[in-house]
């Protein structure tokens, strides 16, 4: 008996605890419902779906209110905004 | 007369359309095999469990990309379950780096020295007298499984049968 076949022998006894008795059910628990391993020809028949999603999304966008006005300038809020403006202009007319 | 069991690749195919059916029987059939490999990895039971969990929920979202010209489902779902136990314990090394040497691993009656000798091999080794020994895979197969080269394999392997021939031969 070489070596070898000793090893392998004595590795019959590396024997691994057996797993808990819900172990597969916590797995199958675990898989999602919407997997990403959806068939080809599963996502012919979601795209028109996601299609709509999205179309509907625009709509939404389109038809809602604007936000809030924005408030007025107060004397205390810096003007930056305007004064690139006018730098802009300037430089502009330089050139 | 009930109908034979499906097919593995047929089952495989089955799950890529996302059957889950079909991934119960895959996980019936494969569940304890991938979980002692895991363990056999790790060297935990927590992070076996853990690491099985990875393997087959793997399985079921990468179903699609299994090709049976490049082996059988067995093959892939242990190359899958070995890297997935790999993974885990490249995780958790940071925190176990003291625990190992305190913690001693669960030790069976039947040969209490292998159990304690393979743990103080690093997971990687564990994997290769593993997928050698038990699963009877060739260093190709292993070097494929792993992600490095044969010749890697053959060095790990060397190593790790010096350290059990010791163990052999004390017994003696």
């Amino acid at each position: 008996m070489t070596d070898d076949d000793r090893i392998a022998a004595l590795l019959r006894h590396w024997q691994a605890p057996a797993a808990r008795p819900d172990a597969i059910g916590h797995v199958l628990a675990a898989v999602p419902l919407r997997s990403s391993a959806v068939s080809a020809r599963s996502r012919r028949w979601l795209w028109p779906a996601s299609l709509a999603v999205a179309a509907g999304a625009m709509a939404t966008l389109i038809v809602a209110p604007p936000p809030t006005a924005r408030p007025p300038l107060t004397a205390h809020e810096p003007v930056l905004e305007a004064d690139a403006m006018a730098t802009f202009f300037a430089t502009a007319e330089d050139s | 007369m009930s109908d034979p069991p499906p097919d593995d690749a047929i089952l495989i195919a089955r799950v890529a359309d996302g059957d889950r059916q079909a991934f119960a029987i895959l996980l019936t059939r494969y569940h304890a095999r991938v979980h002692a490999l895991a363990w056999r990895v790790t060297g935990d039971a927590g992070e076996a469990e853990d690491a099985a969990q990875d393997a087959m929920l793997t399985l079921w979202r990468r179903a699609d990309r299994f090709e049976a010209s490049r082996g059988t489902v067995a093959a892939w779902l242990t190359r899958i379950a070995v890297n997935a136990a790999l993974d885990r314990r490249r995780r958790l090394r940071p925190v176990q780096a003291v625990d190992a040497t305190l913690a001693a691993p669960p030790v069976s009656d039947a040969a209490p020295d292998v159990v304690a000798l393979m743990a103080t091999l690093t997971p990687r080794t564990r994997a290769v007298v593993a997928l050698f020994y038990l699963e009877e895979q060739t260093m190709a197969e292993i070097a494929a499984t792993l992600g490095v080269s044969a010749k890697a394999v053959e060095s790990i392997l060397s190593r790790a049968r010096a350290q059990l021939r010791a163990l052999v031969r004390d017994d003696d």
